[in-house]
């Protein structure tokens, strides 16, 4: 007793019994509401669709990965120089706030076509429209980060003789990292969601793919692994995020 | 944390026991209510919700005029016709009871099938898949030989990508050989020359491409010996079973409906662009039930009239193609009965 007390005292072993719970309640619930398998498989054939095809199920989250791991640098690079530039200065910087909420506001299913004319069917137009989705958090974060300083700090660095670019980089600029690794630790699952829409635009493999043919044969127990791939895909990329995230922090040794 | 971890859990089961005691009392009077339906409504009187397969579109002219011009109800019923969509699949629908009879294409119909929906097809929309492979003028393609070493536009999850592999299939052409590009509805491949073959169907992009003033000419797998039904209506086993004075007033009407819409083309365009002026202009309506007529009734054909043979080459089709896990039983799958009471004989 008093070792599953401290098993279950640890967080990750709380929530991974808990998540266990819910997938059996759930289909308790899918086997006495008698929905049929065509709607809900039971869990036994999604696991047994998994365990036969893990290598399958492993290339195209691969794939998918890739196209999130990349969107989400392309996303936090550009991000993080137009939030800058929104954060420190204060006329054009807002026209650039709004210029990222407009692209925000955009629904991908009208981006895709656009990427997709522009920069073809391959990897290019995925990462770029998960570029434009996770855009828009890391520039609203990193601008917040660097406008966070309070101006009594910055007038304290000017009456020291330091310049304005003295007190950007001591006081904002280690604010709006701090901002940035916040941002893209939350954006991270929204990655690998707007990579597998991005898919469904036009793709030969990831696991957007393998959703849209198994949606179309009607293969619940495929659509049910996959989605259960791409949940796992999320957590991963977040805690891998995470983890840099606080390396960076400790490092650098962020506020 | 184990105390709060515990009380977590009991919240839990009382709200999983809260859903299911919801679910039986539901079912319970869903089922008092259709049997009391039943009872109350005069025999000619009937409503069916009809779930279309996508938007409103001539392909679905045949119930679209049977609706408008009184064509069902003059068989005794009424029917409710609701666009598909991505959020709206017929199949489900018409097995969770939400909608009666539902247009799906064959090759979706054989999967649930496959997959143990209850479901059965009665009548056909299109005979013949209206699937084309569109290439431009000027693209020295004029068959799917030639698709070796150029670019295919290929749409996963889409009949168009089903009998694009058969037609490689079919000719013995290896899909490695052929530079498949991965596409979706937008054109703008084929336009900005992407791609050398655009999937398509032959009556819904000629239209956009004939607006563009591009010349253009299609490739069809009838030419090469390909035969695949295009859709189908369907219904629960249930609703076949327990209403089929309901499924052969639709199958009259439906009937009517496509034959008043051959034989009246200009009233037929001005009804059905009525389901939607923006989307259905006249001229697309005009261009569109001109084009997919060989595809809803072939020569020597009669309309919806599907046959044992349709569906034995379909059903072969997606089994050689590895699609289908299990050799369907067209005997209850497939329900000839109406068809053959509208026109005196059973399809052979």
């Amino acid at each position: 007793m008093g070792a599953i007390s401290t098993l279950l005292r640890s967080r990750h072993a709380a929530a991974a019994v808990t998540l266990a719970i819910l997938l059996l309640l759930f289909f308790l619930l899918k086997h006495l509401a008698k929905i049929p398998d065509y709607i809900v498989p039971p869990l036994s054939a999604i696991l047994s669709e998994y365990a036969h095809r893990r290598d399958y199920y492993a290339l195209h989250a691969a794939y998918t990965l890739l196209e999130a791991v990349a969107g989400l640098a392309v996303a936090s690079l550009l991000g993080a120089c137009l939030g800058i530039w929104a954060g420190a200065i204060a006329g054009t910087g807002s026209v650039v706030l709004l210029i990222a909420t407009a692209i925000q506001t955009i629904p991908i299913v009208a981006f895709a076509p656009l990427m997709i004319v522009w920069l073809g069917n391959g990897t290019a137009s995925k990462v770029a429209l998960v570029s434009v989705m996770c855009l828009f958090p890391v520039v609203v974060n990193v601008a917040r980060g660097i406008r966070s300083v309070p101006a009594a700090e910055k007038d304290l660095v000017r009456v020291f003789g330091g310049s304005a670019f003295q007190a950007f980089s001591i006081l904002q600029l280690p604010r709006g990292i701090a901002a940035l690794a916040q941002a893209v630790r939350l954006i991270a699952p929204m990655a690998m969601l707007a990579a597998i829409v991005a898919e469904y635009a036009g793709a030969d493999r990831g696991l957007g793919y393998v959703i849209v043919q198994a949606a179309y044969r009607l293969d619940t127990a495929v659509l049910f692994a996959a989605v259960g791939v791409s949940a796992l895909s999320g957590v991963v990329m977040f805690w891998a995020v995470k983890s840099v995230e606080g390396l960076v922090r400790s490092r650098w040794r962020l506020p | 944390m184990p105390r709060a971890f515990g009380r977590a859990l009991i919240v839990l089961l009382v709200i999983f026991g809260a859903l299911i005691v919801g679910k039986w009392v539901t079912t319970n009077q869903r089922t008092l209510r259709q049997h009391n339906d039943v009872a109350e409504l005069p025999a000619p009187q009937r409503h069916v919700k009809l779930r279309l397969k996508w938007l409103y579109d001539p392909g679905f002219a045949g119930e679209m005029i049977a609706a408008r011009d009184s064509l069902f109800a003059k068989r005794g019923i009424t029917v409710d016709i609701r666009p598909g969509g991505f959020e709206a699949d017929p199949i489900t629908l018409v097995a969770s009871g939400s909608d009666d009879i539902g247009v799906t294409g064959a090759d979706n119909f054989l999967f649930a099938r496959d997959k143990g929906v209850p479901i059965v097809a009665f009548a056909a929309g299109y005979i013949q898949t209206p699937v084309a492979y569109y290439v431009l003028d000027g693209t020295p393609i004029q068959k799917p030989q030639q698709f070796v070493g150029k670019r295919v536009g290929y749409q996963s999850g889409q009949d168009t990508g089903t009998i694009y592999e058969a037609l490689l299939r079919t000719l013995n052409i290896k899909r490695e050989n052929v530079r498949e590009v991965p596409v979706k509805y937008d054109l703008s491949p084929l336009l900005t020359h992407q791609v050398d073959v655009w999937p398509g169907y032959r009556a819904t992009q000629a239209y956009t491409l004939e607006q563009q003033h591009l010349k253009f000419h299609m490739i069809l797998p009838e030419t090469y010996g390909l035969h695949f039904l295009g859709t189908v209506y369907f219904a629960t086993e249930k609703t076949i079973r327990d209403r089929p004075a309901i499924i052969q007033a639709f199958v009259d009407g439906l009937i009517d409906g496509w034959q008043f819409t051959y034989d009246h083309s200009d009233s037929a365009i001005s009804a059905i662009s009525a389901f939607d002026s923006t989307a259905l202009r006249p001229a697309l309506v005009a261009s569109n039930l001109r084009r997919q007529h060989d595809s809803i009734v072939p020569p020597g054909r009669r309309y919806c009239e599907f046959t044992p043979k349709d569906w034995e080459t379909t059903s072969a089709t997606l089994t050689d193609l590895g699609m289908l896990k299990h050799q369907p039983d067209l005997t209850t799958a497939v329900e000839y009965r109406f068809l053959a009471k509208r026109y005196g004989a059973t399809p052979e």
